[in-house]
Formats: C-alpha cells, sequence, structure tokens
C-alpha cells in the first residue's frame, strides 16, 4: 500500500533528479579509457615501418613479421580488406606475438634480431628510461640489441634470417629515423633490422628509399649499396608529445572519478532523502494511530487489543524493529509530557503493545547505548518488575549504565530506591550525586529510610553522599551520627559533615564544632567558622574573639562577619575590638558589620 | 473559536490539535516559531498555545509580537518544561495570560483556556458597556 503511495505522489523534481543522477553515474563510466582490443604493443611507442611494395595484402604482411592481418589494419586504424594495401606505408607495432627480448625458439619460428642505435648525445640509463628500455646488451659501441622478430615466414629479399645455428648477426642494415621528424630533431638513435655481418647483406634494403637515408644518419654510409630493404623500425615519438598525452590521460582519470563521486553524492543524497521522506510519512501515520487510541476513551484497554486484532497497519509496523522503536519513543515521549488521565493511556498503549519486553531485551544487549535506553524506557514507563534486571547493572564496568540503573532505581522506587547504595563498588561521581538528588527531591520524605548503616560505609563517596542527603531532607534525628562522622580519618567526610550539621543543628552543634575547630584541617577550620556564623548564639562570642585575634585576615573577616550576627553582644564586642586596634584594619572588620 | 498551537513537538501538536478539536475548538497547528507567526496574521485566532522553545521564533516573540502589536485580546497559554521559571516570568511580562509545565494535563489546560476564555469575554462586554 506504502508503495503505491510512494509512485502515485512521486515528486516529478525528485524523478527527474533522480534520472540525471542516474544518466551522470553511468556516463562517468564512458570517460574512462576504453581498452585497446587486439594487439598490444610491447613498447608503446616504438613501432616498425613497412613500406608497401605491389600486390602485398594484410595477410602477406602480416606473415612476414609473425601478425595478423587485422591486427596491422587495426593497429593504423584501417578497415580490414583481403585485396593490395593501398597506403605507401603501414607501421606494425612489436607486440607478445612477433617480438621477445630474449633469443628464445619455437619449432616452426624463424628470429630476426631486432637493434637500437645508440644517438651521440644518449647515455645508457636515458637509454633505459626513455627509449625501449630493458635493451639486452650492448652489441657493438652505440648498438644495442633490443630484442627479436618472430615469424614464421621470411622472404629472402627482406630479412638475413636468424635462425637458429646461424651466427648471431650483428650489422645494421635499416634504420628508424622518420621522414617527418628527422629534419627537426637531433635526435640520432634508430631501431633497426639487422643482417648477417659475416656475408654481404643480401636483401633488407628499403625500395626506394634514397631521400629517406640521404637526410644524415651516421649508420646510412653502412647501409648496403642496394637498397631494396623495405622495413625500418619507427623510433619512439618526441618525449613532449608523449608527456602532453600522459598529463591528459591524468586529467580524463581524475575527472571521470570526480564526476563518478559527485554522482555517487548525488544518489546517495536522493536515496537518502526519499527515505526520510518515507518514513516521515509512515511515522506520521504510526502518530496519528497512537493518538487516535490515547485520546479514546474510558474502554481503552479493550479498544487497544481489538485494533491489534484488526488494524492490518498497525500489525504490519509492530513486525518491524524500527517501528517499535519508533513507537516506543513517541510514548515515552508522550509520558514525560502529558500527565493525567491521557499520560496513563500512554502507559496501557506501551504495556498492550508489549513494548516493555523490547526495553528489557535491550538490557541484554553488548552495546552500552542500548543497555542504558533500556534501562531508561523502563524507569520513564513505571516497570517497577524489572527492578532486579536493572539493579544487576548498579556495579556495571560501564559508568553511564551504573550512573543510569542506580538513577532508575531510585525514579522506580523513591528513598526506597537507596539500599543499593549498600553494594556499591564504585564511588559516586558528584555529577551523580547532584542528579540522584535531585530525583530524591521528588519523592515524599516520610518515606527516607534509615541512613545510619550508610555512614559506616567505607565507600567515602557513600558517605558524603549520605551527609549530603541528611542535609538536604533536615534528617535531625541523625545528628549524633553526623557528629560522629566529625572524627572520621577523611578531611572530605568532615568538611560535608560540618555543612550537614548547619542544616540539623541543634543546641549542642556549635560547641561540638569549637572543640574540633583546633584539630582540623585549615579548610575545614574556614567551614566551622561559617556554621558557627549561621547557627550559633551569644555563647560563642568568645571563641570567634579568639578567632579575630589570630593573624589570618581570612579568619578575622571571618569571624568578624560572625560576630555582627550574634546579636547585640556580638556587634558590641566587634566594635569594641575594633577601637582597641584602631587604624584602617578596625575599618575593615566594622564594614563586615555593615554587610551583614 | 479559532485556537493556534505553536509545538515543535508533533506527538504533543498532534495530541492537543486532537484533544482540543474533540473539544469543539477550531484548531490550527504549526511547529514552529515562523510558522505560527504568519498564521496568526492569517487566521487571528482567539487562543494561542505556544511552547518556549522552538525553531527559528521562540514562544516569548511570538508573545512579544502579539502584545505589542496588532491584537492584545487574543489569550496566550505558555507550554513550558521543568527549569524554564525564568522564561515564565518574561512570558508573564510580556504578557501571557497563562502557563502549564510539562508533563500537563490535558483536562486541565483544557479547564483554565476556558477560564480564560470566560474572563476574557466578560472583560470584553464590560469594556462594552463603558463605552455605551
Amino acid at each position: 500500500m506504502s508503495a503505491i503511495f510512494i509512485f502515485s505522489n512521486g515528486d516529478k523534481n525528485r524523478f527527474l533528479r533522480v534520472s540525471f543522477t542516474l544518466i551522470l553515474f553511468l556516463s562517468s563510466f564512458s570517460l574512462f579509457p576504453q581498452k585497446k582490443s587486439g594487439t598490444t604493443n610491447v613498447f608503446p611507442n616504438v613501432h616498425l615501418k613497412h613500406i608497401v611494395l605491389p600486390h602485398e595484402t594484410f595477410t602477406t604482411i602480416g606473415q612476414l613479421y609473425g601478425i595478423r592481418g587485422e591486427d596491422i589494419a587495426e593497429y593504423n586504424n584501417l578497415e580490414y580488406y583481403d585485396e593490395e594495401v593501398i597506403p605507401k606505408y603501414v607501421t606494425i607495432p612489436l607486440s607478445k606475438q612477433n617480438f621477445s627480448k630474449e633469443k628464445r625458439v619455437f619449432s616452426n619460428e624463424l628470429l630476426v634480431p631486432l637493434y637500437y642505435i645508440r644517438g651521440n648525445a644518449k647515455t645508457l640509463f636515458r637509454l633505459k628510461k626513455n627509449g625501449p628500455n630493458k635493451m639486452v646488451r650492448r652489441v657493438n659501441g652505440r648498438i644495442l640489441l633490443a630484442g627479436y622478430l618472430h615469424t614464421t615466414k621470411v622472404d629472402q629479399k627482406v630479412f638475413q634470417i636468424a635462425s637458429p645455428g646461424t651466427p648471431e648477426p650483428t650489422a645494421i642494415v635499416g634504420y628508424s629515423k622518420r621522414k617527418d621528424t628527422v629534419s627537426n630533431t637531433k635526435q640520432k638513435d634508430k631501431f633497426s633490422l639487422a643482417s648477417n655481418q659475416q656475408t654481404t647483406p643480401v636483401a633488407t634494403v628499403i625500395k626506394n628509399k634514397a631521400n629517406f637515408l640521404s637526410k644524415g644518419a651516421p649508420l646510412i654510409t653502412r647501409l648496403p649499396e642496394k637498397k631494396e630493404a623495405f622495413a625500418e623500425v619507427i623510433e619512439p615519438q618526441p618525449r613532449s608529445v608523449s608527456r602532453v598525452q600522459k598529463v591528459l590521460f591524468l586529467v580524463k582519470v581524475q575527472l571521470s572519478i570526480s564526476i563518478f563521486l559527485v554522482a555517487l553524492i548525488f544518489l546517495y543524497t536522493a536515496i537518502r532523502n526519499r527515505k526520510e521522506i518515507l518514513n516521515a510519512k509512515l511515522n506520521g501515520s504510526i502518530r496519528k494511530v497512537l493518538i487516535d487510541e490515547i485520546l479514546g476513551g474510558n474502554s481503552f484497554s479493550g479498544r487497544i487489543n481489538k485494533a491489534l486484532s484488526t488494524s492490518l497497519f498497525l500489525k504490519k509496523q509492530l513486525s518491524k524493529k524500527a517501528n517499535r522503536q519508533f513507537i516506543i519513543d513517541e510514548i515515552i515521549n508522550g509520558r514525560k509530557s502529558i500527565k493525567g488521565e491521557v499520560g496513563d493511556n500512554f502507559l496501557k498503549l506501551y504495556l498492550a503493545l508489549n513494548l516493555d519486553k523490547d526495553s528489557a531485551n535491550k538490557l541484554k544487549s553488548k552495546n552500552w547505548n542500548n543497555v542504558v535506553k533500556g534501562i531508561q524506557e523502563l524507569a520513564i514507563m513505571e516497570q517497577n518488575h524489572k527492578m532486579t534486571e536493572i539493579f544487576r547493572e548498579i556495579n556495571s564496568k560501564n559508568e553511564f549504565i551504573r550512573m543510569e540503573a542506580q538513577s532508575a532505581l531510585l525514579r522506580l522506587s523513591g528513598f526506597g530506591g537507596l539500599w543499593f547504595l549498600n553494594v556499591l563498588n564504585y564511588p559516586i561521581s558528584e555529577w551523580q550525586q547532584v542528579k540522584l538528588l535531585s530525583i530524591l527531591a521528588t519523592s515524599p520524605v516520610s518515606d527516607i529510610p534509615d541512613l545510619r548503616l550508610l555512614l559506616d560505609s567505607p565507600n567515602q563517596s557513600l558517605v558524603i553522599f549520605t551527609l549530603k542527603l541528611i542535609g538536604l531532607f533536615k534528617q535531625r534525628t541523625m545528628h549524633n551520627e553526623v557528629v560522629k562522622a566529625l572524627g572520621n580519618k577523611s578531611e572530605a567526610i568532615r568538611f560535608f559533615a560540618v555543612k550537614c550539621l548547619k542544616e540539623i543543628h541543634n543546641e549542642y552543634t556549635a560547641s561540638v564544632l569549637i572543640r574540633r575547630f583546633a584539630t582540623e584541617t585549615r579548610r575545614n577550620k574556614i567551614a566551622i567558622v561559617k556554621v558557627i556564623g549561621e547557627i550559633g548564639d551569644q555563647g560563642q562570642t568568645d571563641f570567634l574573639l579568639d578567632v579575630l585575634s589570630l593573624g589570618d585576615d581570612t579568619f578575622r573577616i571571618l569571624a568578624a562577619t560572625a560576630l555582627s550576627k550574634q546579636g547585640i553582644k556580638g556587634n558590641y564586642l566587634l566594635e569594641e575590638y575594633c577601637d582597641k586596634i584602631g587604624g584602617q584594619y578596625s575599618e575593615i572588620l566594622l564594614h563586615t558589620k555593615s554587610a551583614v | 473559536m479559532v485556537m493556534l498551537i505553536a509545538e515543535d513537538d508533533p506527538l504533543i501538536s498532534m495530541t492537543l490539535e486532537t484533544f482540543f478539536t474533540k473539544e469543539g475548538y477550531k484548531v490550527i497547528s504549526t511547529n514552529n516559531g515562523r510558522e505560527a507567526m504568519l498564521k496568526i496574521e492569517e487566521h487571528l485566532p482567539d487562543i494561542i498555545l505556544t511552547d518556549v522553545m522552538m525553531p527559528f521564533y521562540s514562544g516569548l516573540e511570538i508573545i512579544a509580537k502579539i502584545k505589542s502589536g496588532f491584537n492584545k485580546k487574543i489569550i496566550v497559554v505558555v507550554l513550558s518544561a521543568m527549569g524554564q521559571e525564568s522564561a515564565v516570568k518574561e512570558a508573564f511580562e510580556l504578557g501571557a495570560d497563562d502557563y502549564v509545565t510539562k508533563p500537563f494535563s490535558l483536562a486541565e489546560l483544557s479547564l483554565r483556556v476556558k477560564r480564560l476564555v470566560k474572563v476574557r469575554g466578560r472583560n470584553t462586554v464590560l469594556q462594552l458597556d463603558e463605552k455605551f
């Protein structure tokens, strides 16, 4: 049903956008260079040049060079035909089929050595780098053996055969400078077909090549008089052209990748947007059904069960985990925002749809996020019967799970949940203490349990939390236990005990604190003077005068402030003291009086 | 009576819309401050229920515009969350008529709205009498 809805309401622009993206995506592939079919040259820029003789066809030429006629036609961008070749010359690729760098002869093959003639200016290194690399070896000074042409049919007019058993040929009989580049380049390197040095070169000379040979290549003079050779090797193309091609290729590749990535981003965005729109529509429908159920009326539970058995839409949505989670989130949101009868209906719907099982299952998850979410859901939806499962997590190794479990226990059972504090293995952080106290602030004070045991806990943070709890909820019955805490070894516990006593003080508190003053740390002494100032009466004036006479300015100001709070007697004593010491300092102390 | 609800939480917004529609109000629902401003000018509602925190314009900005602008007689009830006491105080200073804190009871909210409508109606009649 939803699919029909999607397409019937399809946005035209969105459709066009998706189509455009797909076209872009597919077109990006066309920019990738296509792999050339047929022959792949061993040396990308080196070819043999064959001057076409009358009546020669691609097939006959191919037989001479150990390659198919179709490959020659394709390599020269010509259409293959089985008749006399029309162009004056064709280039012959040196491929794996017809060329090798090593002298390996198969039974029905003949080898024709190919030589590269090194120019004056070129070092062996530069040749290896820029020319037909991996030259086999130096043969004679500037002449380097490049490799062997494999062929099965040899025209004696063309080649001196280098078949197995014949002496190694070394003489140069051809050369390689292209006619159109000879005049404007200083490069003298050449590829040549070889013939036997030991005998007079037999055939091997290009027909009508006089003009070609007369351009001043150094080896021309060594060519035989009989100019009948018909094949030559074309040397590598100028380096600059090759570099331009490389750059162009790289630009093409980068452009293709960029277009591909842009297309991919478009496609991803389109899919994601479509998914979001679908989800929003679906969520809206679910939400509408939920609200109809929530605001239904008195026969609520019955109606939900009926809806579950009849509404295919709701059933279908509940079968999907993501939708169930969406419903849980919505119900929890509703529960947090709306109270009263409607708020209770959210809880009933949660139970009627068995969503409590989903929340409980999250506690079994290995992902701490899920565990925390599950605990939160159970606590907000007041699932008290799941307290045992939640309790297991209060000493979790994960701090977040631990904190959430502690908070959940207090949410579910108020002060009654404090029993878990006894079994805590980890300290309660300051933040967690604030959080727990804020949760407890909404619980009825009459439910506060006996906190004595907690004050004896070896867990320092727990004792501090208990002292805060006693102070916040004014647990005056705990006064004596808090006074005992003043003797604790921990300075922090003693500090919070002093602060706690301020909240639950009685007529003995001030004298107890004064007795502790002499042995306390500076921080706790300051706290005691402050508390005396708040809770003391005229009976503590002597103590405050003693503090006033201490050398420490902080104590002096605190004592002066405390004295000014002690009624007429305190103010009188303060003024008397100031008159006695006189000067500017007395004015400062008197200023505290006006500040109070 | 025309009621405008400005609430960015879709569930709360839809719940309020459904509830008050059943109560007999003509309800216009918006989910952000900008849309709310436009709808207020377009429909001139009698009652506005507005959240404090919303995209584009806050509930306080909406109240400021209504109360200082074209129609001071519109009843404005603020829906605030826990811990937004200062915002509630500011809303009253700007001229809001009432507020409820989340979680709120729909029944209670309905009663508050009815009471405000009643009081406003009485004041209007009194003002008319004074003119005559």
